[in-house]
């Protein structure tokens, strides 16, 4: 049983004695074994990549359910004894504060709900290519599901592939890079723990007896899947999503740019390619400065202070092959159709009159183009994680904003980032991911978490770069906690006060992981 | 014409039965990795590949008693994530330090 003396943090506002009451309760619902406290159980989750001091983000417990009732019976508890708790699927989260919760302001030491022992593939409907899933289903268990019982159906992953969840990184609204790669867009259906305990199935899960539920995303009235996303209105305990059919030829591709400036054509070139479908899937233009990280440390070309001088990176373009923008796209379908639009790619690069293409046969299996190529159709890999090997130091954070598909966008953009970037001491590790009209424009902040000045200097730095790009109407997707309240600003007061209302109504209490997003009671 | 690449896509119809298949066993409830071999493959292989731009060290090339196995997994290192005891458990991290001192032995031999 629990002890007064493992407990090293209780959430604000909740004394040590509700505290432990509360413990007491959730240990009669999920069984001792199912609440962790104490250093040595609560050590591997509260590691985060932030610039700030991980000891302000960190859990005061950690819950593992193992069913639907069992969540209601916790978020009750929680109610009675105003005890916060933060939801998470697989807690891989990285660069967005991994199992951080909360805001810090007020909002420290919830409960961290784990679900990975909530992993269960309820569904797989092998002709319609949906599945209904449990928090805890890993993309690599998905995956094995699939082959284990041959069924032609991939999925579409984000870079942690293996270790991550398709649940948690839709709830997050991430991405993947197959052509379902906008994961968001192809949920359809959950079953929702609401704050008072209640369980809401979404669109046709709320029709007793419907066969529905995974295939039509609207149901009836106001659409509600999108609220129990990047938010804190519920915790989902099921989320249904679609599988692409596996296309009988899938031809990966990569085009090499020499020139920083030449985004702005790469960017008006693929556009229509996308739009038409062409290329139907969420195609990277990966900066030289994210395609080295993946297979060298930078201290092979550069080891002193500061960002890497221009010099040394036009150094290790040239002696490593990498383009200054490196294009990764794909092509599926039949053969014919895949020759067909192999042959519209190729004559689009040729009118441009620069980047070079090569295939899969021409690269022969070197890294990078490997993990992109399995990426592109939803394999398991982790070589991107060479990223936090770049710098070394263990401190990262996505800074993402949203950018329209336009050449001229993403000139100004990638200028403006660098320039910020390169001041305060840090590399511009920047991709775009494109979507239909729309792209992410993804920079990775890295700094040494070791080094308290390099610290300092990427959330003064991560301060700036949301602030500028804010003057000139830009705003990020996502972020990690310790952003959530200034990047809530940026999207305005009346979308905060929604929020705030629909908060108040769903949640009086506020015990569902208060200050996400910035959103409070 | 007869397409033999509709071969595999029409037995596949009919050993779903046209059905969804459906809800397997909780993963954990039953070992969430059959061995310490498959464990390793499917998490730490894929940084640790033993090739020359993998993400983390060659991890057959040194020995590893359990206890640096258990420490590094629990709390991580440099690129390395921490992992808790709910994505890999205590014996299975021992059976991939067993894992990987057999294929040392190999080695070796
Ligand atoms: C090298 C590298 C590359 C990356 N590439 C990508 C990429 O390509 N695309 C991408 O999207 N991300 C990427 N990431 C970021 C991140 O690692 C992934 O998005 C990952 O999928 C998120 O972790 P998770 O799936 O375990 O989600 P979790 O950490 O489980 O969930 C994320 C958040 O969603 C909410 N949530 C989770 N579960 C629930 C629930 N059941 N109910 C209510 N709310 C819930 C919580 O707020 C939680 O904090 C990358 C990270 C690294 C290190
Ligand atoms: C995301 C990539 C990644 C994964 C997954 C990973 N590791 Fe590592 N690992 C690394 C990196 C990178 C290092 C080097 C750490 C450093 O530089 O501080 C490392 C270091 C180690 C070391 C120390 C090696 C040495 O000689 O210093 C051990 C032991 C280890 N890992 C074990 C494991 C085990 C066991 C697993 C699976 C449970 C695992 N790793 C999964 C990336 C990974």
């Amino acid at each position: 049983m629990t002890t007064q003396r493992e407990i090293t943090v209780t959430p604000d506002g909740v004394s040590p004695e509700q505290f432990m009451q509360a413990l007491t309760r959730f240990e009669s619902v999920v069984g001792p074994d199912n609440v962790l406290i104490g250093e040595d159980r609560l050590t591997p989750y509260r590691k985060t990549m932030m610039p700030v001091a991980d000891e302000d983000y960190a859990m005061s417990a950690v819950l593992q359910p193992t069913s639907a009732e069992q969540v209601q019976e916790i978020v009750r508890i929680c109610n009675d004894f105003g005890v916060p708790v933060w939801p998470t699927s697989t807690g891989r989260n990285f660069g967005y504060g991994t199992y951080a919760q909360g805001s810090a302001q007020g909002h420290r030491h919830q409960v961290v709900i784990d679900f990975r022992h909530m992993n269960r593939i309820l569904e797989v409907d092998a002709e319609l290519g949906t599945a209904l899933l449990e928090p805890g289903v890993t993309y690599q268990q998905l995956v094995d599901y699939l082959e284990e019982n041959d069924i032609p159906l991939w999925v579409s992953c984000p870079a942690p592939s293996a270790i991550a969840s398709p649940v948690g990184n839709t709830l997050d609204r991430g991405v993947g890079y197959t052509p379902y790669g906008e994961h968001f867009m192809m949920q359809c259906g959950m079953e929702v723990v609401l704050p008072n305990g209640d369980l809401l199935r979404t669109a046709m899960g709320g029709v007793e007896g419907s066969n529905s539920w995974q295939v039509f995303k609207w149901g009836y009235g106001p659409y509600l899947d999108g609220i129990f996303t990047q938010s804190n209105y519920g915790i989902v305990t099921k989320m249904g999503l679609w599988l692409m059919p596996k296309p009988p030829a899938y031809k990966p591709f990569y085009i090499r740019f020499r020139d920083d400036d030449d985004i702005a054509e790469i960017v008006d070139m693929m556009r229509p390619l996308r739009m038409a479908n062409i290329i139907p899937n969420a195609v990277v233009f990966a900066h030289a400065l994210w395609e080295a990280p993946a297979v060298i440390p930078r201290s092979k070309y550069y080891d002193g202070p500061g960002a890497m001088p221009q010099a040394d990176i036009e150094r290790m373009k040239e002696a490593e092959g990498f383009g200054a923008w490196n294009v990764y796209a794909a092509l599926y379908g039949t053969p014919e159709q895949i020759e067909v639009n192999w042959k519209i790619v190729t004559d689009a690069v040729r009118a441009l009159g620069k980047g070079e293409i090569f295939t899969q046969e021409d690269m022969a299996g070197t890294e990078p183009f490997e993990y992109r190529a399995a990426l592109m159709r939803g394999g398991m890999n982790l070589q991107e994680f060479g990223l936090y090997r770049w710098r070394g130091g263990g401190g990262s954070m996505w800074f993402a904003p949203v950018t329209v598909a336009k050449g001229s966008e993403t000139l100004k953009q990638t200028r403006m980032a660098m320039e910020i970037l390169n001041r305060w001491g840090f590399d511009y590790c920047g991709e775009y991911i494109v979507g239909m009209r729309d792209m992410h424009h993804v920079i990775d902040l890295l700094f040494d978490k070791t080094d308290p000045e390099d610290t300092r200097n990427a959330h003064a730095c991560m301060t700036e770069l949301i602030q500028t790009f804010r003057q000139h109407g830009y705003a990020v997707y996502r972020t990690n906690n310790a952003f959530m309240e200034q990047v809530a600003d940026c999207y305005g007061p009346v979308q905060r006060q929604v929020n705030q209302t629909l908060k108040r109504a769903l949640d009086p209490n506020g015990i569902i992981a208060p200050g996400k997003s910035g959103i409070t009671v | 014409m007869f397409d033999p690449r509709l071969i595999p896509a029409l037995a596949l119809v009919l050993a779903a039965g046209g059905t969804a298949l459906a809800d397997t066993p909780r993963l954990d409830a039953q070992r969430m990795f059959p061995s310490g071999e498959i464990a390793f493959q499917k998490i730490c292989a894929r940084c640790h590949t033993g090739r020359e731009d993998a993400v983390g060290p060659d991890l057959t090339a040194n020995d590893y008693d359990p206890d640096t196995i258990r420490h590094f997994a629990r709390h991580g290192s440099g690129p390395m994530p921490a992992f808790t005891e709910s994505m890999v458990d205590a014996v299975t991290l021992d059976q991939i330090a067993a894992h990987l001192a057999s294929i040392r032995k190999e080695t070796e031999e």
